[in-house]
């Protein structure tokens, strides 16, 4: 279909502009358009992108003086008349549209099929040039790294069908004649490369991501999927079991299993000493003296593991004890002086001696948090009076946290073969576990998931120390995980994860809302990059530092996005693209509270008769009216 | 319809001069609205046929020979009339027109026209149903002349553009005309009016 006529050159040497009516309003920003040129002897459509709209004909502002005056009637009144619009336009014979349009447009190239990718071959459009507008289709074909399959209605295998091209109509695969381009991205390059959705709160994130995990537990693709759910909003996908488009007639049936938050469980003794030290410093930070003394416990209990079996809270109270009991060693710290098969050197030594002493007036002195590194060598590790108070200290915290988190345990731990599986998607749901608690969990397990992935790459370790196949991992909040300018028990293996996840099969989902707050390497390795509405100018800016592919026009576009609109940038794509993110087959969980239908039904009749019940301290059942009293008074007697 | 009077030259292919009948030279003469500055007139432009040329006075010109003379007078002013009465009438008025369109039997065609006038085309001024009629180009109220006379080099192209919206306000009365020629009106008095001064 032709659009428009070409004018000349544009701002810069990779745009073009044409000139166009448009009386059919198709031609809008981040509509794709085309002309024909030959290259090297072969018909090429060379498609562009449409970054700007300009009109070429402004009514005088006194046209648009009156509300109900339509200025194309004023036109016309003054002998306007547009022969070159087709007739039977607006508003009757004579009052055509007297608008035209210069559209300014960023050259692609045309789209080469051996390369998968768009060729810009550098011959703008001459004045007078055709330019079209890409039809369907065709537009689907060469921008989808995945085709689409238009009988089945759905992607091919390696592809997710997450909603259709902004510009033109809502696709649905349902209808009879699908209008619109649906967009199918590339899974295979968002496992191997990450990827990110970034927007506001609201925009439409979870929204998105869980249209993912729908098209990548579908039958093309049958992915292991774990989703860290801090708001528990991930639960409706359990919908996915029984809803037919999972499942392929009786070879494959996708499953979901969502983790409540009192089933996620850590082993304590798979926490290292940072992971403890993180978690402890929650209120208050850890003195220096404690952080050695925790140094120097976890060292004992784990020294005395040689064999790796795990050791629980109470060896590490023991420890902690031990070291207490200081000088004046009773039986029971000989006894666990003597169990320990391997004490670490430092533990060991619990003779007395002036050195203490002097150690201890340092101590004094430095009385506080850089204690523990100003220590003097070759005293370390004595019992003294100041590391019995840490150890006592920390032996207090030790127990308060683990006795207050049902998260920690001694023996249970999260089994990696529970959660990932080919076709299983798990939802761990973090909601009411304290932040920290959180970052931990979260650091603990993908520290095994990276374990056993890497183990099966070296083909080493016992079966069950490894996991087969790649695994993605979804990743709520993520700038919680990997803030800016601060490090976090997560923040070194997420970083190891995304630089070198493509060699070990593990794929992670950053989603957050506040780009500006998550650190910028971590959200530079995402490959592909969804973004949706972001009004917050600090955030736009990061998030054009991060996402290269995506061109400023593009990103200008961020604020004005509505819910469930979207930028598609990177990997996944073959060009970055808006679109209108499709309709969840699952319903969507994570609805917002309603506190003023909260409050309306306080009022409700059944509330309200329930309150008078309970107000009057009567078991419910007992008549009501007048004999209320009597029953009441004979109650009493 | 009163005759007004007839052409007697031009600036160029829009633009006439019409020299206005002198007391006595027509059946009726021409009374001054007539020949009012904005009001519509017609003038043939082939008696053959019923093609007429519409125009809009735009101006007015008084000729006056005498003005200037100040030579010696055989006779006292006062018995001029007398003595040489062919002297009377080479004081005259004459009105500037401007073209705006051509009438056809029931066509009409707004703006410049390919056709002139010729020398001694008899000018008569419209009615206001013809006035009415030569605003309706298929059936809806149109000015489509407006863009043609504004461009006129005339400093008083807008008070004219004005009195002609003024006019058609009294005969469109229509509340859809209405909200379009106040729409415009109020363009030409910002333009007259306002603009000047800033
Ligand atoms: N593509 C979409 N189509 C329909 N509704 C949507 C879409 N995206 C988001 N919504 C609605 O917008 C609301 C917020 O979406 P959500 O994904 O929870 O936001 P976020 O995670 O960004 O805070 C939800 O109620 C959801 O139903
Ligand atoms: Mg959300």
């Amino acid at each position: 279909m032709i659009i428009g006529i070409a004018k000349g050159p544009g701002d810069t040497p990779n745009e073009y502009t044409f000139v166009t009516p448009d009386t059919a309003r198709r031609v809008k920003t981040s509509e794709f358009v085309y002309y024909e040129a030959e290259v090297d002897g072969i018909q090429r459509q060379i498609l562009g992108r449409v970054i700007r709209r300009i009109p070429l004909r402004l009514y005088p502002d006194s046209f648009l003086a009156h509300p109900e005056v339509d200025p194309a009637q004023m036109a016309a009144l003054v002998g306007y008349a547009d022969t070159s619009a087709p007739s039977g336009d607006s508003n009757g014979p004579g009052i055509g549209s007297a608008e035209l349009f210069e559209i300014h447009v960023s050259i692609m190239g045309y789209h080469d099929a051996q390369l998968s990718a768009f060729v810009n071959p550098r011959i703008p459009p001459r004045i007078g040039w055709k330019i079209y507008l890409a039809p369907d289709a065709a537009l689907a074909e060469v921008l989808n790294r995945v085709a689409f399959d238009w009988n089945m209605g759905e992607a091919n295998p390696g592809g997710a069908f997450v909603g259709s091209l902004l510009s033109r109509p809502a696709f649905s695969p349902q209808a009879d004649q699908p209008d619109g381009v649906p967009v199918v991205l590339d899974v295979r390059s968002i496992t191997a490369t990450h990827m990110a959705i970034i927007a506001g709160t609201g925009a439409g994130k979870s929204y998105l991501a869980s249209v993912l995990i729908e098209e990548m537990m579908k039958p093309i693709n049958r992915a292991s999927i774990l989703v860290i759910d801090p708001h528990g909003e991930y639960d409706t996908l359990e919908e996915i079991r029984n809803a037919r488009e999972f499942s392929a007639n009786g070879s494959y049936k996708a499953e979901v299993k969502t983790v409540p938050q009192d089933q996620v469980k850590i082993r304590v003794s798979d926490l290292t000493f940072y992971d403890m030290r993180f978690l402890l410093g929650a209120q208050f930070g850890l003195s220096g003296p404690m952080e050695y003394v925790l140094r120097l416990a976890l060292d004992r209990v784990e020294g005395e593991r040689k064999d790796k079996t795990a050791w629980t809270t109470n060896d590490l109270y023991a420890a902690l004890a031990y070291m207490q009991d200081g000088e004046d060693e009773t039986e029971s710290g000989q006894v666990r002086h003597s169990r320990a098969s391997s004490p670490p050197q430092e533990a060991r030594n619990p003779s007395s001696g002036d050195g203490d002493l002097d150690w201890l007036d340092d101590v004094g002195k430095d009385a506080g948090k850089d204690a523990g590194s100003k220590e003097p060598q070759g005293t370390r590790g004595k019992p003294d009076v100041q590391m019995r108070g840490s150890a006592r200290a920390l032996d207090w915290r030790l127990r308060s946290l683990f006795a207050e988190s049902p998260n920690f345990d001694n023996i249970e731990t999260i089994n990696l073969h529970d959660v990932f599986r080919p076709g299983l998607c798990s939802v761990l749901q973090l909601n009411e576990i304290d932040r920290r608690q959180q970052q931990v969990i979260v650091a603990v397990l993908l520290r095994m998931v990276w374990k056993a992935r890497m183990n099966a790459a070296k083909g080493i370790g016992s079966p069950q120390d490894r996991l087969d196949y790649p695994v993605f991992i979804l990743l709520e909040e993520a700038h919680h995980f990997a803030p800016a300018n601060e490090d976090v028990v997560t923040t070194n293996i997420l970083k190891t994860i995304l630089a070198e996840g493509r060699k070990f099969g593990v794929g992670v989902g950053l989603i957050s809302q506040r780009p500006g707050k998550l650190d910028s390497d971590v959200l530079s390795q995402c490959m592909t990059q969804f973004l949706l509405r972001i009004v917050n100018e600090y955030d736009q800016s990061s998030v054009a530092a991060a996402v290269e592919s995506a061109s400023h026009d593009l990103l200008a576009e961020l604020p004005a996005l509505s819910k469930g609109q979207a930028i598609v940038a990177g990997a996944a794509v073959n060009t970055p693209l808006s679109i209108r993110v499709r309709q969840r087959i699952t319903r969507h969980g994570g609805i917002e509270p309603d506190a003023p239908g909260e409050w309306a039904k306080y009022f409700s009749d059944e509330a309200r008769q329930r309150r008078e019940v309970d107000d009057s301290g009567l078991p419910e059942g007992p008549p009501r009216g007048r004999s209320n009293l009597f029953y009441k008074s004979r109650d009493r007697r | 319809m009163p005759v007004i009077g007839r052409i007697v030259k031009s600036n160029s292919h829009t633009d006439y001069v019409c020299q206005v009948f002198a007391p006595r030279e027509t059946e009726h003469d021409p009374e001054p609205q007539d020949y009012a500055f904005g009001r519509f007139v017609k003038a043939p432009i082939d008696p053959a046929d019923d093609r007429t040329a519409v125009g809009i006075v735009y101006d007015t010109i008084l000729l006056n020979p005498e003005y200037g003379s100040l030579g010696p007078r055989l006779n006292p002013p006062s018995e001029q009339a007398t003595l040489a009465p062919d002297y009377l009438v080479e004081k005259a008025t004459a009105v500037g027109i401007i073209i705006v369109g051509l009438q056809e039997g029931d066509t009409v065609e707004h703006g410049v026209i390919s056709l002139s006038l010729p020398v001694d085309a008899e000018v008569s001024s419209l009615d206001d149903d013809d006035t009415r009629r030569f605003h309706l180009v298929d059936e809806r109220l149109a000015l489509g002349y407006l863009p043609s006379l504004i461009s006129h080099t005339s400093p008083l192209v807008t008070e004219l553009g004005l009195t002609v919206i003024r006019q058609l306000l009294s005969l469109f009365p229509e509340p859809g005309d209405q909200r379009l020629l106040r729409t415009l009106a109020a363009h030409f008095s910002w333009q007259a009016r306002v603009t000047p001064l800033g």
